[in-house]
């Protein structure tokens, strides 16, 4: 994040008002939310939802940035944000259950990947534990360090650890590989 | 394509641009938005305050207004615009202050 303003200083100047702050702040880690979210409530494609979801941590991160902290554990605090709206979000598909499967219309297929390598995956990460998913997510995905992770889910550092080689062990199997993690 | 491959490619597939201006002038139009109901909503009280206040000193307002008159129209005129502006003004800081 080199080329990118420190969260701390922009975290200070959105709390004393600044909206242009928070924009910058929302710039920098817009891709890294809805790419978690995606990860770990998308449908095989369909990302409207995750980015809904997305929208609402930043009003949510907006509304109680007084609350942070330390102005340095922005991206932390707000992924752990973005963590517990995705738990709210999942128990209330689950009381609906009602699931939809259209989205297998829409696939698409990407360089070097086949549909059903798309679909095994889905399935897979369906399969997994909300927590596994979320450090997959996180880890895996995004190349958060275990630490990090820690940190914004709020679980051990040992749990993460072990959560991401059993869901990373999980998906390769699901995607033709052995079921050494 | 290993496993591997096909797990990385999957996940970027997930992956949003890095810079998405219709993403961030949404957040922003929202942010402006529920602004804008904490801004009135912050202000309800001072305006309902504000009316208890002008109905309170409702009997003295034609005296005060006679004697100001008296004394200069011009300057009665700017006298109140000015207490208006200073008024809102305050209100105004109060709640960037809040922001």
């Amino acid at each position: 994040m080199s080329n990118t303003i420190k969260d701390a200083d922009l975290v200070r100047r959105a709390r004393a008002g600044s909206d242009a702050a928070f924009g910058q702040l929302v710039r920098q880690h817009q891709a890294s939310v809805r790419g978690f979210l995606r990860r770990i409530l998308g449908k095989g494609g369909d990302w409207a939802e995750a980015d809904d979801l997305a929208q609402e941590v930043f009003l949510t991160a907006w509304r109680l940035l007084a609350t942070l902290k330390s102005d340095d554990g922005f991206r932390p605090w707000l992924m752990g944000i973005a963590w517990r709206r995705a738990q709210d979000r999942t128990r209330a598909a689950l009381r609906a259950a009602v699931r939809d499967r259209s989205w297998l219309d829409r696939l698409e297929s990407s360089a070097g990947v086949a549909a059903e390598d798309r679909m095994a995956l889905a399935d897979a990460m369906a399969t997994l534990t909300p927590d596994v998913r979320a450090c997959v997510a996180l880890c895996l995905a995004d190349g958060w360090s275990h630490g990090e992770a820690a940190a914004a889910l709020d679980l051990p550092l040992g749990t993460v650890k072990s959560h991401v080689a059993r869901g990373r062990a999980r998906l390769l199997k699901a995607l033709g590989g052995s079921d050494d993690a | 394509m290993t496993p591997d491959q096909k797990l990385q490619t999957l996940f970027a597939e997930a992956a949003p641009p890095n810079r998405d201006y219709a993403f961030e002038a949404e957040v922003a139009r929202r942010i402006a938005r529920r602004r804008a109901v904490f801004s009135v909503a912050a202000m309800t009280p001072w305006a309902i305050v504000s009316a208890c206040a002008l109905w309170g000193v409702r009997p003295l307002l034609p005296s005060l207004g006679d004697g100001l008159a008296a004394v200069n129209p011009i300057a009665a005129a700017l006298v109140g615009a000015l207490a208006l502006v200073a008024g809102a003004g305050a209100v105004t800081r109060r709640l960037e202050g809040r922001g």
